[in-house]
């Protein structure tokens, strides 16, 4: 997907009022609105009473509904964002109204508990969730302005988050195909199972069984099927790889065929640097991505089993100066027809490298989450508690 | 190395298969969207998790509250802490009310662990509503004011309107706003009801605020008319202006200067005993919780002759009297609190005795009387009681008369009101009682009726910032020509001088941060007011709360001593304190 991010970041930093800004402009009325109004009439039927009205006055009570339907409204947004047929107003819409009565929200709450008086557990408790849910939300929202944009500047290779070990291995199998097509097949081979099944193929050709598996039982899976679209007898001829690519302003990654290099005896170097530096920081990347998503191997006792990648074992690859020196190095012991090849791993391990920084910078933009949404969810449970004691015990 | 067999090398320029760009759009499936994500996978796992705490924290209360009891546990065995009612609870009870903080029927009509609740109690009318009976049962509630319109006094019918409790352990439940109180005493005139025996003038005590012209001035006698001469300034003088030291047997009692002579101070005679409290019946765990420690106690204890007079004023006076080498002057001491025909009967009984023993001729029988003679006998039984007589006039006369004992602390009264400060041998010279008596203190208890003071609080100040007069006349009153010791003289100062300072003397400490209206700061504690105002107000002069029940009750404002353990609280109360703590099994042993 190529995207035109200069262009992009150029209009996200410009102060152009845009459909969303008027969206967020109406909520923000709205909002404001209401804490003003809500605030002049508890300041004054606070001032008249000589003391800070409570939950149970009239002004408090009226407060407590307005902020309770607030927060239902603002719990709904996850049942909108998940009915994406029906159209119930758009999710930015939502959005909007979400962040700014989300915000004053909270004002209204704590008039409507006389500011300083929180009452007794349950509702001490309910204070605190409110509080909490509010203060995530506005951390999320300040990282959701921030962490999009950077990655728009910086990753140009950004691809789904949960496609990003789908995308590392199919990398890896390009890789794999690279320098299969220009060192040849090793012999023996010697930690692959599959050497077996490579006696019928030419040697010339990529041993297709022998290249990267997605998963331990993916013989008839569709990881197996995937590995099958770039390494099939029918394409052996040709190679796909997915490249970084740029023009002008426009940056992206593309999948780019090319046809298979000649086998060239100068370039064993290569097979020793892909296997013992590249390959395994394509597969593992810095070593932070869960174990699940990772090629299983097999362990010394002879059941199958997935090992989490060691964050210890940083790749030098992982720093880009030092890959590029170590790159610069390999080309001189290598012939001129193989520099392409080098060239197209550079690309590949660059694609790695964004790779992981993407899947940290996905994780803090979203780990708020994790926070803002339970929370949310039992402030709504105990809310409703609360109602009930209300109506049926003070 | 193993050998790789040669291979035809593809055209660099020959296009791929038609297949591989359909292909190459399956790098990522179609469907990724529905598998998810590690991050979304554990947000659902959270998720579960606060929905299983919340609805878990609430079937925990719920079993606590309504499962099968045993002892003082919850349900299920459960802490009660756990139950539903303490959860629901709005927030800790005073600490009076702690004990009973659980038991939510105990103040409240009905409730959930009660048997359940009725539902056609539930809103709008009664909800959960404190009954005024429930408070009435250990508290007196009188009304505010006699005087008030019958609207007003509806308006303050249920105690629960201004008594707030669940406001924590230590919050103040009779600490009302002044916006409570200025709604009427800003203009008292619509508010005034009939049929007060007082006619209330309502322009005269109209009250916007404690500031300078926002509140009355104490209404305070001029002079003190008590009945009693007393002179604070002679009495904290050296030796009480005269040198005087302390004799037997009340040495130690007061303490003295370097010269031996007796030095009062303020706390000789001005003292807070808890004792005083009328709790001397009662187990001390219950006196600690019906009656004010002496940190906490408000008024000083009644002046008593016996605790604070006598060492420096004994009722003694000489009496002459007789014995074997003549009659020689004698002390006689004379009780103290006696009015003036006890008096005259203890010195006589006293005086005859004497006479009696020293001159028993005069109680001989009386011979025969010849007739027409005249009886010896009888000439000297009158001599008895004339001799008696002579010398109780005499003894009173030192009481009673210039420079008596009496003389100087008390003054004199008469059944037709009249007073006199001395009284002279006419005055005695009367057949059977006296016509004149003492006429009886009535040194109030309470300067200030209206309004209360708390000494103990304003223990860290110097008495003299308020009372500067109780010490003698300043170098500007002797320069003045004023004195203290010579009685009878224009120029004298102290005597029946009202020691209360005027109310700007509570402006110095007690007033605003900005000096504006004490409506809109009472709002906030001082703490949040400084808190969002900042360091900007830290720099002005900050004022001691001013609020208007820092002095004023509403209910018991003619009665200042009308609070725990004292005697005009009703009897009848205090036993249901001592009821209280049979059926709650409180021991009421230390």
């Amino acid at each position: 997907m190529l995207l035109d991010r200069a262009n992009l970041l150029h209009r996200a930093d410009r102060p152009q009022r845009t459909g969303i800004q008027t969206i967020h402009a109406v909520w923000i009325a709205v909002a404001l609105t209401l804490f003003v109004l809500s605030t002049l009439w508890y300041a004054t039927a606070s001032l008249a009473a000589g003391r800070l009205l409570g939950g149970s006055s009239l002004p408090g009570l009226t407060l407590g509904i307005l902020g309770g339907a607030i927060i239902l409204f603002e719990f709904l947004l996850g049942w909108r964002k998940s009915n994406r047929v029906r159209r119930f107003g758009r999710v930015k819409t939502w959005m909007a109204g979400h962040i700014w009565l989300g915000l004053v929200s909270l004002p209204l709450i704590l008039l409507h508990c006389g500011i300083v008086h929180w009452g007794g557990e349950l509702t001490t408790i309910l204070m605190v969730l409110m509080i909490v849910a509010v203060a995530s939300g506005v951390y999320g929202l300040i990282l959701q302005n921030r962490i999009p944009r950077m990655m728009l500047r910086e990753l140009s290779a950004e691809t789904i988050y949960s496609q990003i070990p789908r995308q590392a291995a199919l990398n890896m199998v390009e890789a794999d195909r690279l320098v299969l097509a220009v060192c040849g097949s090793p012999e023996p081979v010697p930690d692959d199972d599959s050497a077996a099944n490579s006696s019928g193929q030419s040697a010339a050709h990529p041993p297709v069984d022998r290249l990267p598996r997605f998963a331990p039982d993916a013989e008839n899976s569709e990881e197996q099927r995937d590995r099958n679209l770039l390494v099939s007898p029918e394409t052996a001829a040709f190679l796909t790889v997915s490249s970084s690519q740029s023009f002008g302003n426009i940056k992206g990654r593309v999948v780019r065929t090319r046809a298979q290099t000649a086998l060239l005896p100068e370039a064993e170097p290569l097979r020793g640097f892909y296997e013992t530096i590249v390959r395994p920081y394509l597969r593992l990347g810095n070593g932070s991505m869960p174990a699940e998503n990772w090629e299983p191997v097999q362990a010394s006792r002879g059941s199958r089993r997935s090992r989490r990648p060691r964050r210890a074992t940083i790749s030098p690859l992982a720093d880009p100066q030092r890959a590029s020196e170590l790159l610069a190095q390999l080309k001189t012991k290598l012939p001129t027809a193989a520099h392409e090849v080098v060239d197209r791993l550079a690309d590949l391990i660059d694609q790695r490298r964004q790779f992981d920084r993407q899947a940290v910078l996905h994780r803090r933009l979203h780990s708020w989450l994790g926070l803002h949404l339970p929370v949310s969810t039992a402030l709504v449970v105990l809310m409703f508690v609360h109602i009930y004691y209300a109506v049926f015990s003070w | 190395m193993a050998q790789h067999s040669a291979r035809p090398v593809p055209d660099a320029n020959l296009a791929a298969p038609a297949t591989t760009g359909k292909k190459r759009t399956a790098r990522i499936p179609l469907d990724y969207y529905k598998r998810g994500d590690d991050l979304s996978r554990s947000r659902k796992r959270l998720l579960l998790l606060a929905l299983l705490a919340a609805v878990g924290y609430i079937a925990v209360g719920e079993a606590a509250r309504r499962g099968p009891r045993g002892g003082s546990a919850g349900g299920f065995g459960l802490p009660v802490a756990w139950s539903a009612t303490a959860r629901i609870n709005h927030g800790p009870v005073h600490a009076v009310h702690a004990s009973f903080e659980h038991r939510c029927d105990a103040c409240h009509g009905s409730s959930p662990n009660s048997g359940g609740w009725d539902p056609d109690r539930i809103l709008p009318n009664d909800p959960w509503r404190v009954a005024n009976e429930k408070c009435l049962d250990c508290h007196a509630g009188p009304v505010h004011h006699v005087n008030m319109t019958k609207t007003d006094k509806q308006a303050g019918q249920r105690c629960g309107e201004c008594h707030r409790d669940h406001q924590g352990r230590d919050a103040n439940l009779t600490a009302m706003a002044d916006a409570a109180c200025l709604t009427c005493h800003a203009n008292l005139k619509p508010h005034l009801g009939s049929g007060h025996p007082k006619a209330i003038q309502p322009n005269s005590v109209v009250v916007t605020g404690f500031m300078a012209g926002g509140h009355p001035d104490f209404n305070l006698p001029k002079t003190d008319d008590s009945g009693l001469k007393f002179n604070h300034a002679l009495h904290m003088a050296p030796g009480l202006g005269q040198g005087y030291r302390l004799k037997p047997p009340y040495e130690g009692r007061y303490a003295v200067n370097d010269s031996g002579q007796v030095q009062l101070e303020c706390a000789s005679c001005h003292v807070i005993e808890r004792d005083d409290l009328n709790v001397k019946g009662l187990p001390p765990a219950v006196a600690d919780s019906v009656a004010p420690t002496i940190e906490a106690a408000r008024e000083f204890v009644r002046i008593d002759y016996q605790r604070h007079c006598v060492a420096c004023h004994e009722t003694t006076v000489d009496v002459v009297t007789g014995d074997d080498d003549g009659d020689q002057p004698r002390p006689l001491r004379v009780p103290h609190g006696w009015n003036m025909g006890e008096i005259r009967s203890f010195l006589e009984g006293a005086i005859a005795a004497d006479l009696l023993r020293t001159h028993p001729d005069l109680d001989k029988p009386r011979p025969r009387r010849m007739p027409g003679a005249r009886s010896d006998a009888a000439a000297a039984t009158t001599t008895l009681r004339a001799e008696r007589d002579r010398r109780v006039r005499e003894a009173e006369a030192r009481l009673h008369g210039t420079n008596g004992a009496c003389v100087t602390c008390h003054r004199y009264t008469r059944e037709d009101g009249k007073t006199k400060l001395v009284l002279t041998a006419a005055d005695l010279d009367t057949p059977g009682l006296p016509s004149w008596d003492v006429e009886r203190p009535k040194v109030p208890d309470v300067w200030l009726p209206h309004g209360r003071f708390n000494h103990t609080a304003h223990r860290a100040f110097d008495c003299r910032g308020c009372h500067a007069q109780a010490y003698g006349p300043s170098e500007q009153d002797l320069a003045a020509g004023f004195h203290l010791f010579q009685s009878d003289d224009a120029n004298k100062i102290g005597d029946g001088a009202v020691m209360i300072p005027p109310i700007k003397t509570c402006y110095q400490c007690h007033f605003n941060h900005d000096g504006s209206n004490a409506v809109a700061l009472s709002l906030l504690p001082s703490s949040w007011m400084q808190g969002l105002l900042g360091t900007t107000i830290s720099s002005a002069p900050r004022g001691v709360r001013n609020n208007c029940t820092e002095c004023h009750g509403y209910h018991n404002r003619t009665h200042p001593l009308q609070g725990p353990g004292a005697e005009v609280h009703a009897p009848e109360t205090r036993q249901a304190i001592e009821s209280w703590i049979g059926l709650h099994g409180v021991s009421a042993s230390p």
